[in-house]
């Protein structure tokens, strides 16, 4: 099907668009489980991503009217599914296409969502989330960086920390305070900041796992942010913030289970190929803890497809979000463990499927220590879940 | 049957199952059977050519949720997997089951010889069962409880005790085939996820009961974060088991769908018996008391972990996805 054409499609004709297109359409080396795997460019990326949003792919529930494709969340869900059963490289705009981009239509104005959002699917503007700060982590409320009027814009100063993909990126979705720290989380502010404003300094910092533009420092002196940047009203960036966070715990990425079951099938396909490893495959230990990171995958759906069900319903996330990104985060490390401790079982002398595998476990494997940490801890999230879902009293 | 037809929906099953197994409390079986026939609940699945309502699974799962949650004593599942499988080779006895006057149930572990000899177990509540249905090396066959010798076995459930079957050669009174049986087996196993889920949801209730009331160092304990955090993520399994039982009940018949029956009773049977474990320990000395019933349903909840053999259902789904890569 050309692009273009995909707009009448529905249910299951959406999901055989969604595989042929994928199908015919994944460059060459692309897929971390397959022979000829290298791992593509920051541009190739830019350039796929791009092709999968004409081919109605991403963007998928926007208003037409911004460059999206005005389908419902329940497609949005099938498409995930789709590429998630493909071993295909993370979004390099996933903050743009799935924090940003949600939240600005819901609370940008008519010229903000001209402005942003096109250039969001059409790959030319990636962004970035400056929320943390050095003093302000899980306590996010306890956040510094000030925003003082200056006519009718705003001027900026203060510190970001673990920016991901600040470099690359060419808006901020940045938090900053407008009245005094004791306000906590009143008075704070959310702006699209241009990165490349006068102040802006960006400091890259090494990651665990030495990823090429991962996060960073921003550093922000007096950085001039016109009023049509501002998103909502001075006194909204907390309950907005608030909505990102869900988003980010429960819809975002919406394709991790079906990512995650492509991992263990790699796991298993690898296996194969290595004489060490293969009677692992039989090992009756072995199996039972296959067996249980499919239980904890089939969990993982069981979470995210009543949530699109009940946002198609118009329900607010809420805090299910924290339910949902526990158990993923949790599940997707105990499954890194594992893969790990198969693949060590390596022969020295593997053949280059194994070695593949045993790249993409370790990239899988260290990557997984920041997924119990981004999004709110594990811990911040057992809070939520206790205050929130179990409604328990604070027993003061 | 469709919800749109029956204009039924399974939630208000919740309801009046809920009723219904608060009143058995302190009945035996037979009174048991007679007051959940009443409502209909023996029948959900039952065809109504045999006095049942010829519902499907979705609207069983409340109702043996609800027999979990009020630790009935009373074999509600296999009751009613009989009444629906045995409509067509047996149905005066289903029609029996059904209306709570015959009393049945399934012995879940072991297989006995087809001339019928052998011992099986977790049978339970087999004692003055009439009808108890064992398995065959290809199906099962439907024996009088009479025929039967049945002894108590070493068991954790002391509300519905489990029981060993010693079979002595009697004539079956009728035999299901090898499909009928493993239908009824894999709609079993959903049910026993419901069940667990029951009563992992009343050993977190009484938790939170307990912290939130009990006071040590000058407040109650639910002030402690340890405390909190033990309590969300109990309820972090207890809303993943319930996810993976939703998902299971709307898919379809492929190998999709069987992953998911089956997750869906391994995720109950994984993190069913650690709530009920945890809710112990939330309750300190008080948690290893006879009168707080937690034991009660972490007893059941092995149970129903056993009855539904979780190993081997793990092995059965390793080797489905090991053997399709
Ligand atoms: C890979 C990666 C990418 C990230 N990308 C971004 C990004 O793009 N934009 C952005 O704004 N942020 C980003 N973050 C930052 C992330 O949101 C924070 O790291 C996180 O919120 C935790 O804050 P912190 O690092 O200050 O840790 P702290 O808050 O200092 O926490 C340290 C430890 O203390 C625990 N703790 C904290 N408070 C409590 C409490 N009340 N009770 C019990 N335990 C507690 C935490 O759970 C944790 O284990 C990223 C982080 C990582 C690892």
């Amino acid at each position: 099907m050309m692009d273009g054409m995909h707009h009448d499609l529905s249910g299951e004709a959406f999901r055989a668009h969604v595989r042929d297109w994928l199908s015919a359409n994944v460059p060459p080396g692309f897929l971390a489980d397959a022979p000829g795997y290298t791992t593509p460019t920051l541009q190739q990326c830019r350039d796929f991503e791009a092709a999968m949003h004409r081919a109605g792919l991403a963007g998928i529930t926007w208003p037409r009217a911004y460059g999206g494709h005005g389908r419902t969340l329940r497609e949005h869900l099938v498409a995930n599914q789709e590429i998630g059963r493909l071993a295909l490289p993370e979004s390099v705009s996933s903050i743009g296409k799935e924090l940003a981009g949600p939240i600005i239509l819901a609370i940008g104005t008519e010229e903000q969502k001209q402005r942003y959002l096109p250039a969001i699917l059409e790959m030319r503007e990636m962004w970035c989330q400056g929320f943390s700060e050095p003093e302000a982590g899980s306590d996010l409320a306890g956040l510094r960086t000030r925003a003082t009027r200056d006519g009718a814009g705003w001027r900026i100063t203060g510190q970001k920390i673990w920016t991901s993909g600040a470099a690359k990126a060419a808006r901020c979705l940045l938090l900053a305070r407008t009245g005094p720290l004791e306000d906590r989380h009143k008075g704070l502010a959310l702006f699209a900041v241009p990165m490349d404003a006068p102040g802006i300094r960006v400091r890259p910092i090494r990651q665990i796992n030495d990823k090429d533009g991962g996060f960073a420092e921003v550093f922000l002196d007096d950085v001039p942010v016109g009023p049509e940047d501002a998103l909502g009203a001075p006194d909204e960036g907390w309950n907005a913030a608030i909505r990102v966070l869900g988003i980010e715990r429960a819809t975002n990425r919406m394709y991790r289970a079906w990512r995650f079951e492509n991992e263990l099938r790699h796991l298993v396909a690898a296996c194969r190929q290595d004489p060490a490893l293969a009677p692992l495959l039989r090992d009756g230990a072995y199996r039972q803890r296959i067996a249980a990171t499919l239980v904890d995958i089939e969990m993982v759906k069981g979470n995210v497809e009543p949530v699109v069900e009940a946002l198609v319903a118009g329900e607010a996330i809420g805090a299910r979000g924290s339910l949902m990104k526990l158990h993923w985060s949790e599940a997707h490390q105990r499954f890194a463990a594992l893969a790990m401790e198969i693949l060590g079982m390596a022969s020295p002398d593997a053949p280059p499927p194994v070695l593949q595998a045993q790249k993409r476990f370790k990239d899988i494997y260290l990557q997984a220590r920041a997924e119990t940490i981004y999004a709110g801890t594990t811990e911040i999230q057992l809070g939520i879940i206790a205050d929130r879902v179990l409604n328990l009293p604070r027993g003061k | 049957m469709d919800m749109m037809q029956t204009g039924l929906d399974p939630a208000d099953f919740a309801d009046s199952a809920r009723k219904a197994v608060a009143a058995c409390l302190g009945l035996d079986p037979a009174g048991c059977g007679a007051r959940l026939a009443e409502d209909g609940l023996l029948g959900v699945l039952a065809p109504e050519e045999v006095g049942g309502l010829g519902l499907d699974l979705r609207f069983a799962l409340p109702v043996v949720q609800a027999a979990g949650a009020g630790d009935l004593a009373f074999p509600l599942a296999e009751t009613m997997l009989m009444a629906r499988h045995l409509a067509g080779p047996a149905p005066a006895i289903a029609a029996s089951l059904a209306a709570g006057e015959g009393r049945g149930t399934i012995a879940w572990a072991g297989t006995a010889r087809t001339e019928l000899v052998g011992t099986v177990g977790r049978a339970p509540l087999a004692e003055g069962a009439d009808w108890v249905l064992v398995r065959l090396a290809h199906g099962a066959a439907l024996l009088p409880g009479s025929a039967l010798r049945i002894a108590k076995a070493i068991g954790l459930d002391e509300t519905a005790p489990e029981y060993n079957v010693t079979l002595t050669g009697a004539d079956a009174a009728c035999r299901l085939d090898a499909a009928a049986w493993s239908a009824l087996a894999e709609e079993a196993s959903l049910l026993r996820a419901a069940a667990i889920l029951g009563a992992a949801e009343t050993s977190l209730a009484l938790a939170v009961e307990h912290v939130t009331t009990r006071r040590q160092f000058g407040k109650p304990l639910v002030a402690n974060q340890a405390m909190r955090h033990l309590l969300a993520r109990q309820k972090l399994a207890m809303e993943g088991m319930r996810g993976a039982l939703i998902r299971a009940t709307g898919c379809g018949d492929d190998a999709v769908g069987m992953l998911a029956r089956r997750a869906a009773f391994l995720a109950a049977a994984t993190h069913g018996p650690l709530i009920a474990e945890a809710s112990i320990q939330a309750h300190g000395g008080m948690g290893f008391t006879w009168d707080i019933p937690v034991h009660r349903h972490l007893r059941r909840i092995r149970t129903l972990e056993a009855q539904g053999e979780a190993p081997a259902m793990r092995e059965a789904v390793a080797a489905a996805l090991i053997d399709a890569n």
